[in-house]
């Protein structure tokens, strides 16, 4: 109980509640006033005003009047009375003076009793005038009116408000009930988080409240942190491998050297060996600070307009020459397209990264296919090969750091290369997609501009068709 | 062919005695250019600090200046502004964590003539100094000439001892390069900046596969060599006659 007491949800509606009670008593104590004042004021000045004229009427108008003004007053609110020298009733309906009136004309508050009244005693706006002929006139009327507003606006406080109070803070205290219950639902999950089962996450309602909103927020958080988690993970398991294996060769090597050479040249091309080993240790590193680097960098920090096709230009041109040397035919066709934002040197990696990746897996005498389409969601970077292919189901994977899709790792290079490339394209807003299968080649398609929200990707033209829309082809020169 | 790393020193290149003032605040790192510098024939004054530094290179003694970005006092680029604002014009070396292009940019802007980023190889770095202390001469001539070889700027045609030699685009770029730096340690990272403005190690060796089609052009028959490896470095273009 005293959890949901304490609770914000409660407190809110008790917060509210107290507002309502003040503001309606605001309300009501405004409108009485008001109108009291009003009310009064009128009564008054309607008083004075009577008075003042009927004094100064013939006598026998001012009899009639009274006479008549009594008669019709249905309901009961006038008093009208004269009186002569001695204070006996001529004509009305008082039966004396009243006790306390000053006799000056102005309207004064006071308690009378009507004469057709039983012993009804009310409040009345009362002004008496002494007329030229010494005679009192006394004008009134009746204040009941006022008297019943007031009652009326108490009995709506005990009737209206209270209740209503009441029933707000019953549903606060519901209300801080069901927050309550869903708070604790958040903290169990997150403490099956932080014991290590990554995959919880918080239960969303359908409602679209502004919980539900954090609550989605969370969730993806919690998926950020389990994919790098795992990421970190499996890092942590190839580092440990792909750096630890050069390093032990080296070490191996030293110590082997050491023992066996017997010339300076020997031991020269030994420490030669030794340094290969530790630069390729050291570019593993290397680049995983790269990567880490660029997955920090600040979105746009220099980001201005790229042409796409002269970088794919100069990434065709550096790695022509070693597609020749495999025998592996490569194109080059280019579409018109508007720059891009973005950062001419990490895209014009990235893209090296592909067309590297491209060429190392392909076979001698297949081919390479980089071209620059003009799509409708924006331009597209878009690198296929005949190689053996990405199995459809490593297609997300394949980006992570240091997977291979051949797992014996027979293949040259630290596999960073597809990481870095997902997080330059991460960087830039851009995004990546893979397609093919095993067997089939691979294709792999930069969409250089904010993806649509969509699910899927749609599939790639045919590699052939690509090659038919006017290449530019690179062929294997006869030296 | 294969040269070891001692027949490129300074001496050789003419350049032996020049002074370059280091300013690192790394011990470490400082004490292992400063070894390399010196094998390589270079005399090395070092500053540890961006005040003495700066003392040390506004005085206007030095051949050339290599400098940290971030140094305790007052940072590099600081270094090179007060240093151009007294119009000197040592070529200066910036040598900087920061890799992203923005920070290069700024590092040339403030007077830098050329910009490593951390870990460099020492032999990178040798290179580099070695291109700064002789600047490509900016000949107004048109045909360059290196030993047997001659290469037309207009014509864009290459000859060797009369034979004439076909060059596609980039092969012509590569062997002006070379040309206008004979004798001088090229590396790969300054073939790739220059030709291919690209700014990172590729994980292939697309630069040795470039020289070896220009090596194969060059040297018809048994002709000697004059594109050279360096181990460990790039490459050198010597004059065979």
């Amino acid at each position: 109980m005293r959890s949901i007491l304490r609770s914000a949800a409660f407190r809110r509606v008790a917060a509210l509640s107290a507002a309502f009670c003040v503001a309606a008593f605001l309300l009501f104590a405004f409108i009485y006033w008001q109108t009291a004042v009003f009310e009064t004021r009128r009564i008054d000045d309607l008083v004075e005003r009577q008075s003042a004229t009927l004094a100064r009427a013939p006598t026998e108008e001012i009899l009639w009047t009274v006479n008549t003004g009594i008669a019709h007053d249905l309901h009961r609110v006038t008093f009208a009375a004269l009186f002569d020298t001695s204070g006996r009733l001529v004509a009305g309906n008082l039966e004396t003076i009243p006790a306390g009136l000053p006799i000056d004309g102005h309207p004064h508050w006071l308690r009378v009793a009507r004469a057709d009244a039983a012993h009804q005693d009310t409040e009345a706006v009362i002004a008496g005038r002494t007329l030229p002929d010494g005679r009192t006139l006394v004008i009134g009327r009746t204040l009941d009116q006022l008297a019943q507003l007031r009652a009326v606006v108490s009995r709506a406080l005990e009737l209206g408000v209270i209740p209503a109070v009441v029933l707000a803070l019953g549903f606060g205290l519901l209300a801080g009930h069901r927050t309550n219950l869903r708070i604790k639902a958040v903290q169990v999950v997150l403490d099956r988080v932080r014991r290590g089962h990554l995959a919880e996450r918080l239960p969303v309602g359908g409602g679209g409240s502004d919980f539900d909103q954090l609550a989605l927020g969370v969730n993806h958080m919690l998926g950020e942190l389990e994919r790098l988690l795992n990421e970190l993970h499996d890092v942590g398991n190839n580092i440990a491998h792909d750096l630890r294996t050069p390093l032990s060769r080296v070490r191996a090597q030293l110590e082997r050297a050491r023992r066996v050479c017997t010339t300076r040249e020997e031991l020269a091309a030994a420490v030669d060996r030794a340094v290969l080993g530790l630069d390729q240790a050291a570019g593993i590193i290397t680049a995983l600070l790269r990567l880490a680097e660029i997955e920090h960098a600040q979105r746009g920090a220099s980001f201005a307009p790229v042409d796409l096709a002269e970088v794919l230009r100069e990434v065709a041109d550096l790695y022509g020459p070693i597609a020749e040397a495999k025998q592996i035919v490569s194109t080059l066709a280019l579409t018109p397209v508007a720059p891009v934002h973005g950062d001419r040197d990490l895209l014009f990696e990235a893209i090296a990264n592909l067309v590297d990746n491209a060429i190392k897996f392909t076979q001698p005498c297949g081919r390479v296919e980089i071209a620059l389409l003009a799509t409708p969601d924006g331009p597209v970077v878009q690198v296929g090969d005949t190689g053996p292919g990405i199995p459809s189901e490593q297609r997300v994977q394949v980006f992570s750091r240091f997977h291979r899709v051949d797992k014996s790792r027979h293949v040259p290079g630290n596999g960073l290369g597809l990481s870095l490339v997902q997080a330059i394209v991460r960087m830039h807003g851009f995004s990546v997609s893979v397609s093919g299968d095993a067997g089939q080649g691979c294709v792999v398609r930069l969409l250089c501009a904010a993806a649509p929200a969509r699910d899927t990707v749609p599939p790639p033209p045919a590699v052939a068709a690509v090659a038919a829309s006017s290449p530019v082809t690179l062929q294997p020169r006869t030296v | 062919m294969d040269t070891n790393l001692a027949a490129t020193d300074a001496g050789k290149a003419g350049l032996h005695g020049r002074r370059i003032l280091l300013i690192e605040d790394d011990h470490e790192m400082a004490k292992e250019i400063r070894d390399e510098l010196v094998d390589r024939g270079f005399q090395v004054e070092h500053a540890a600090t961006g005040l003495d530094g700066a003392a040390k290179a506004e005085s206007g003694r030095s051949d050339l200046l290599i400098v940290d970005r971030m140094l305790p006092e007052l940072d590099g680029l600081s270094i090179i502004r007060r240093v151009r604002a007294k119009n000197l014009d040592t070529p200066a070396l910036v040598l900087s964590a920061l890799g992203d292009v923005d920070e290069r940019v700024r590092g040339l802007n403030a007077g830098g003539d050329d910009y490593l980023t951390k870990p460099f190889a020492l032999s990178e770095l040798a290179a580099r100094v070695e291109a700064l202390l002789r600047r490509p001469s900016e000949t107004r001539a048109t045909v360059l000439r290196v030993g047997s070889l001659s290469l037309d700027l207009i014509t864009r045609s290459a000859q060797r001892h009369g034979r004439s030699i076909e060059l596609a685009g980039r092969e012509f770029q590569l062997l002006e390069y070379f040309m206008r730096r004979p004798g001088q340690p090229v590396t790969r990272a300054m073939l790739l900046e220059s030709i291919w403005k690209c700014h990172f190690l590729p994980q292939s060796n697309p630069i040795d596969v470039h020289v070896g089609k220009l090596r194969r052009k060059l040297d018809a028959g048994d002709e000697p060599a004059l594109i050279h490896s360096i181990r460990g470095q790039g490459f050198v273009l010597r004059p065979d006659a």
